[in-house]
């Protein structure tokens, strides 16, 4: 409720509104052609001056929640690649067993069950925690730590672990590791261009692939996520913001936004180093869609969200999403219904919801 | 209903059963003690004339409480859950922490096969066969075994035999292709093991407990047989149990069926006719070991393991979260024989009476 009132108060704040006639008109357009009352008008900002022309072209809600429901539901048919995507460890391990570039997990543990190289560590508190990840730092010869639960996404319960912060009461973090299980993986040195423009996290670019009938990967949309402040994560839903990506050119557009609960602010540089988004040529950028297209031909599932990042050397994969939630990328094609294999996507929908009303 | 109602003919054809009055009190002395209607008393074959003391068994309802609290328990964890699931996964993890368990030479994610991180792309049943062929002799083996991703009790398992190959991959083909598969180097079996059945890998279940000081303490122990022509040792796939002394490494006396084929005691192997009583397990000790070995890499709270037993050792074959313990129960002649079982309910009750 308090979050609805914030995206309330951002719009009402907002001074790039369209004309209040404009807005009514559009909405009334919107709701008669998609017979569905148009929040995304709202918190998709169309009721902005610079919105695109073709909103008509837009997925609503509603068609989102059915698409995404679809996905989700299709996804787990494919219960393997599932259970992989899910768990940060096994896509580690099938990505070392199959050559894919990932970062390295150096250590992690189950409950109070540390595992590093080929040993086990009992650690029963925060005092056997400090020397068991000291003994990882210098052992792995690293400063920091990206400490991350197995499960789940969103950069929810991730943490960079330095080896300063060692020092300090540990007794928290010992709480939270112990209770479940994580990943320590190695903190990914980011490539020069990208920490130009933010350096305090790992800036990700989001592919999207479709698998069709036929088996045949398709590119869906994509953008890129920057942390902003002194947040370590990228991701929007906390406080970061996307910016798509031209997939024809291999550059960002020009303006980056953020959720409407941060205040859907429009910007056009970044925040902290003011580097200028529109034309950035987005480094490895071929190795990049070439990388989540082989994922999406290995790992055979209908809808995939690849999360990349880049080193100096490459594209590294950071994550993979069985829930992407297309609509983030929806504009860097301009509307599903600019995308060919939508329709088929729009068909399957369609087919599910059918079958489900059949039951 | 249909499986139920196989279970009441077979109970109803049981010609060993106690005397009416005798089944008659003893059930309502369940439902008295245990304060729940005493379908295990049944099901668990406790209306036998030559059945141990009802009394020291789990009773459903006390089963379903610890199904629930293991439930709850991995819940938190879903990591092990995953790694023991997922057969390459598993794979992987014994590979990386010395495990002993049957080498993964590739698999297939539909019709994406992979080798040593070299994936390919098949089409049809040709291809598969050329495949397949590469990489038998690769390897110099004639067979291959091979599992669903997440195959449990041996479903659509498929024993893969080089010079039966070009005839039966177009029904390979079409089982696998749209399914999640490992193919595995097939094992050879203990000899002795082979004298009882040699058409299946027939393995030892080594049920484990791990206490909150991290000690390893065994449940439940139990032998599992194929029969006929079954290649795999199944007990819903027709194959039996037997429990095993865990201070002796020998087979008890008499095996069983489940309840659906019948609840058969048998006391020597129906095709061979070896008799089980005293029979001792190659290996024993080791298997043990190995066990002990997996248990510290895989913290759970319970675990059921199933060892093949080769004629150099060992191999772990699969690792299962949920330990089905009351097969193991008869090893121990009920849990209220096993001392550990007063920690482990003590958790359970603990648990139930928060919720």
């Amino acid at each position: 409720m308090k979050r609805h009132i914030t995206r309330l108060k951002h719009f009402l704040k907002d001074k790039n509104k369209k004309s209040f006639l404009t807005m009514t008109k559009e909405i009334l357009a919107l709701w008669v052609s998609k017979k569905d009352f148009p929040y995304h008008y709202f918190g998709r900002f169309f009721y902005r001056k610079n919105a695109p022309k073709n909103i008509q072209d837009y997925m609503t809600l509603r068609q989102y929640n059915r698409v995404n429901a679809t996905i989700v539901y299709k996804n787990k048919q494919t219960a393997e690649v599932f259970s992989i995507l899910d768990d940060k460890l096994e896509l580690y391990k099938f990505c070392k067993e199959n050559k894919l570039p990932t970062p390295e997990i150096f250590s992690n543990n189950i409950n109070n069950t540390f595992y590093f190289n080929k040993g086990t560590y009992k650690i029963k508190s925060s005092s056997d925690l400090k020397s068991f990840y000291q003994m990882v730092m210098q052992s792995k010869n690293v400063e920091k730590l990206f400490i991350k639960p197995t499960r789940g996404s969103g950069g929810d319960g991730a943490f960079i672990l330095t080896k300063i912060k060692l020092n300090r009461n540990l007794s928290e973090i010992f709480r939270i590791l112990t209770q479940e299980s994580f990943i320590h993986q190695e903190v990914v040195s980011q490539h020069d261009l990208i920490s130009a423009i933010y350096d305090k996290s790992i800036n990700t670019m989001r592919l999207e692939t479709f698998l069709d009938r036929s088996k045949t990967v398709h590119l869906l949309g994509s953008f890129m996520r920057f942390g902003s402040g002194n947040q370590e994560v990228d991701n929007a839903s906390q406080g970061g913001f996307k910016i798509m990506v031209d997939l024809e050119k291999g550059v960002l557009f020009e303006h980056g936004i953020t959720k409407l609960i941060y205040g859907g602010k429009k910007i056009s540089k970044h925040p902290d180093s003011g580097i200028v988004f529109k034309d950035f040529q987005i480094p490895f950028f071929k190795e990049t869609i070439d990388l989540a297209m082989n994922l999406g031909k290995m790992l055979p599932c209908y809808v995939h969200g690849w999360d990349i990042a880049f080193t100096n050397f490459g594209p590294i994969i950071i994550e993979g999403n069985y829930s992407p939630g297309i609509l983030g990328s929806e504009a860097s094609y301009f509307g599903y219904k600019n995308k060919t294999v939508f329709k088929e996507i729009m068909e399957d929908t369609d087919a599910y919801f059918n079958s489900k009303k059949q039951l | 209903m249909k499986r139920n109602l196989l279970r009441l003919k077979n109970f109803l054809r049981d010609r060993d059963k106690k005397s009416f009055f005798t089944m008659l009190k003893e059930a309502l002395h369940v439902w008295v003690l245990k304060k729940e209607v005493p379908f295990y008393y049944f099901g668990r074959f406790f209306y036998r004339k030559n059945a141990p003391d009802y009394r020291k068994f789990m009773s459903l309802n006390e089963f379903n409480k610890l199904i629930a609290y293991v439930d709850y328990r991995f819940a938190k964890v879903s990591t092990i859950k995953n790694v023991l699931q997922d057969k390459l996964f598993f794979s992987y993890h014994c590979d990386k922490y010395n495990i002993s368990t049957p080498e993964v030479v590739s698999y297939n994610f539909e019709n994406r096969f992979f080798i040593n991180g070299q994936v390919t792309v098949l089409k049809n049943a040709q291809d598969a066969l050329d495949f397949f062929k590469l990489r038998m002799n690769d390897l110099s083996i004639d067979k291959l075994f091979l599992k669903l991703t997440d195959n449990k009790s041996g479903v659509g398992a498929i024993l893969m035999r080089l010079e039966k190959l070009e005839v039966e991959i177009d029904s390979i083909w079409i089982q696998i292709k749209d399914k999640y598969y490992i193919h595995q180097r097939v094992i050879s079996q203990h000899p002795e093991i082979n004298n009882i059945y040699s058409n299946s890998i027939n393995t030892l279940r080594i049920e484990t407990y791990i206490d909150q000081d991290d000690l390893i303490h065994f449940l439940g122990t139990y032998m599992r047989f194929g029969s006929g022509s079954s290649h795999v040792d199944n007990t819903n796939q027709g194959g039996f149990y037997v429990s095993v002394n865990l201070d002796t490494g020998t087979l008890f006396k008499m095996a069983k069926t489940n309840l659906i084929f019948g609840a058969k005691d048998l006391d020597r192997h129906p095709d061979t006719k070896f008799v089980f009583e005293d029979f001792k397990i190659p290996y024993f000790e080791e298997s043990l070991d190995l066990v002990r070995h997996a248990c510290k890499y895989m913290p759970g709270f319970v675990g059921a393991w199933d060892i093949a037993i080769t004629p150099i050792g060992p191999t772990i074959i699969e690792g299962n979260h949920r330990p089905s313990f009351l097969t193991g129960e008869w090893s121990y002649h009920g849990y209220k024989n096993k001392p550990i079982f007063k920690e482990i309910f003590s958790l359970v009750n603990q648990y139930h009476k928060t919720k």
